[in-house]
């Protein structure tokens, strides 16, 4: 601690008179200050490298087996990876740029800086996918890339047809599972509550669902409630038509994706915007 | 300015706030003075818009805070110094306040200067520093946007004595050049000492408002000299109501100059003679009914 600064430091300059000639905060700086609160502590940039670090990590190592067996990677194998770790890592990136405004208590900053707390909600949104889509998309450009290695390695050709289907549909899924840890951080507003609430609606219902889709008296209502199914099948490619079964008819898993969507994310959205407009925040 | 005008919040049948008015204004240092649970706290979040007031109204220079242009940078708030990121350095903070406020940068610089903490201590994560050091960051924040009116709730919890002392000038210099300040605090000694205006509250309600010299002025005086039984009797005589005997100390309804004067013309010496009382007495005094616990906050206050 420094010694005692007296008040000569303090500029004798006049306060402000005119708030009328103060801007208004507007919704893109709201965004980039979210944006820079999702990356700079510690355990964001842990997170975001993590998902991306790891997913790289695992596609650079299918590669190596793949060049030496000189064998041609294909586009959705090394896509796997990507989703594998960062369906599960990134949207606790999203998580915790919206509870720790609580479990910090941050908010009582955040909120005196800016009353309108809908729009802060709606920044931190528009912030997680924004991050969600530059991890997404440098993952989905690392598969393209690796692919082209094993092509060159093995001198084999590669399958690029529809490269920018399994790519696209792949981001998409990704921004669905950011949405929707999005959308519980926002209900529960504490981290431990929220991410564990992620997980039982992304593992440990799927696992139920699979359970519950094999009894007769189930298996019609399981779909529409059963996300993780719903949303594998958005991000394969297969609801647009493309590496699906023959025979394959997507109006009713579209119906599927959309009920799954409207109860597990719009849902909580919709109630925690409520809780975090009403709440009192200390 | 800050306008409080018939304010109550209620939890269930808990009233924390109740119908509480007054005038923060321009110029000067108000203090918020009460004991802990008095409603200083859900008062001031009540003003920033984090809480709902039940009833009445709080107002910011005659607008609701939620209806400013740019909140921040009308009102610099300091609600919990504790309530920062953990894992951000102080002068990321700083950064990103002046950032979302539309500051320059080269506001962090000044006011790291302006509250005392150095190069090394900004770039340490809040985490690690003490109160006394949150505090000051929490002051430069509340003062990122350069506002007209700070909302400061126990700005001087963890300050050394020297640590106070600074506060009141940056604050009575702030004040003077046109700002308006309310502060709160539990403990008396600080606001006499950085309040220019002291609004006391206990249990929710105002019970006193005024300048310390008016709140610390007292009705009554204590009085010992070398013939308590005499003067006694001289002071009723004279109508001077006598209210307690204690340790060979009288005291009684009056003013010193009178019962000095009283004393000189009937030749007793006095040993002693002052006038009861002081902001202490009035504030234990007024919110004796409301402590929580009269032997522990009563006395350490």
């Amino acid at each position: 601690m420094s010694t005692i600064t007296t008040s000569e430091t303090v500029q004798p300059r006049a306060l402000h008179r005119s708030p009328s000639s103060i801007a208004r905060v507007g919704f893109g700086r709201l965004i980039a200050v979210e944006l820079r609160k999702a990356t700079n502590t510690r355990a964001a940039r842990a997170l975001l490298i993590a998902s991306c670090g790891v997913s790289l990590l695992a596609m650079v190592i299918a590669t190596i087996v793949n060049v030496n067996e000189h064998s041609v990677g294909s586009i959705p194998m090394f896509l796997q990876f990507a989703v594998v770790f960062c369906q599960i890592l990134l949207p606790l990136v999203a998580v915790m740029l919206v509870t720790s405004e609580w479990t910090q208590r941050t908010g009582m900053v955040t909120f005196a800086i800016e009353p309108r707390r809908a729009l802060v909600i709606f920044a931190k949104l528009a912030a997680s996918l924004l991050l969600a889509v530059v991890v997404a998309v440098v993952l989905g450009a690392a598969s393209l890339g690796l692919v082209w290695v094993t092509q060159a390695a093995s001198g084999q050709p590669a399958d690029w047809t529809n490269w920018f289907v399994a790519v696209g549909s792949n981001v998409l899924a990704q921004l669905i599972w950011v949405l929707i840890a999005f959308a519980l951080a926002s209900l529960f507003l504490n981290t431990p509550a929220a991410i564990v609430g992620f997980f039982v609606v992304q593992l440990v219902f799927s696992v139920i669902f699979q359970i519950l889709g094999q009894l007769s008296a189930t298996k019609d209502i399981v779909p529409w409630f059963d996300i993780s199914s719903a949303v594998s099948k958005l991000g394969s490619g297969q609801l647009f038509g493309y590496w699906a079964p023959p025979q394959y008819d997507a109006s009713a898993d579209w119906g599927h994706l959309v009920v799954a969507l409207a109860v597990w994310m719009v849902l909580p959205l919709v109630l925690g915007l409520i809780r975090v407009i009403r709440a009192e925040i200390k | 300015m800050i306008t409080l005008d018939h304010l109550t919040k209620r939890y269930g049948t808990y009233t924390a706030v109740n119908d509480v008015t007054f005038t923060a204004e321009p110029g000067r240092v108000t203090g918020f003075l009460g004991p802990n649970g008095a409603g200083k706290s859900t008062s001031m979040r009540i003003i920033v818009g984090l809480t709902p007031a039940t009833s009445g109204s709080a107002k910011v220079n005659g607008t609701h805070y939620h209806d400013l242009t740019n909140p921040a940078r009308v009102v610099g708030t300091l609600l919990d110094a504790s309530a920062q990121h953990a894992g951000r350095s102080g002068r990321e903070v700083l950064a990103l306040g002046a950032f979302a406020t539309g500051m320059p940068k080269s506001r962090v610089d000044e006011l790291l200067n302006l509250v005392g903490l150095t190069e090394q201590e900004s770039k340490r994560r809040v985490r690690n520093y003490s109160l006394g050091m949150r505090q000051r960051l929490g002051l430069a924040h509340a003062l990122i946007g350069d506002p007209e009116i700070l909302i400061l709730d126990e700005p001087a919890n963890g300050l050394d004595p020297a640590g106070i002392r600074w506060m009141r000038e940056l604050l009575s210099h702030y004040a003077s050049r046109g700002g308006t300040v309310l502060l709160s605090s539990h403990l008396l000694n600080e606001v006499e000492l950085i309040a220019d205006h002291i609004v006391m509250i206990g249990h929710g309600r105002i019970v006193a408002e005024g300048s310390p010299a008016q709140l610390g002025q007292s009705a009554e005086s204590v009085v010992s000299s070398l013939d308590n039984e005499r003067l006694g009797a001289l002071l009723t005589a004279a109508g001077h109501k006598i209210t307690g005997i204690r340790d060979g100390e009288i005291t009684v309804v009056g003013q010193p100059v009178d019962i000095g004067r009283l004393a000189l013309e009937n030749q007793i010496v006095i040993t002693g003679l002052r006038q009861a009382g002081g902001l202490e007495d009035t504030f234990l005094e007024l919110t004796a009914s409301t402590q929580r616990d009269a032997s522990m906050n009563g006395v350490a206050a």
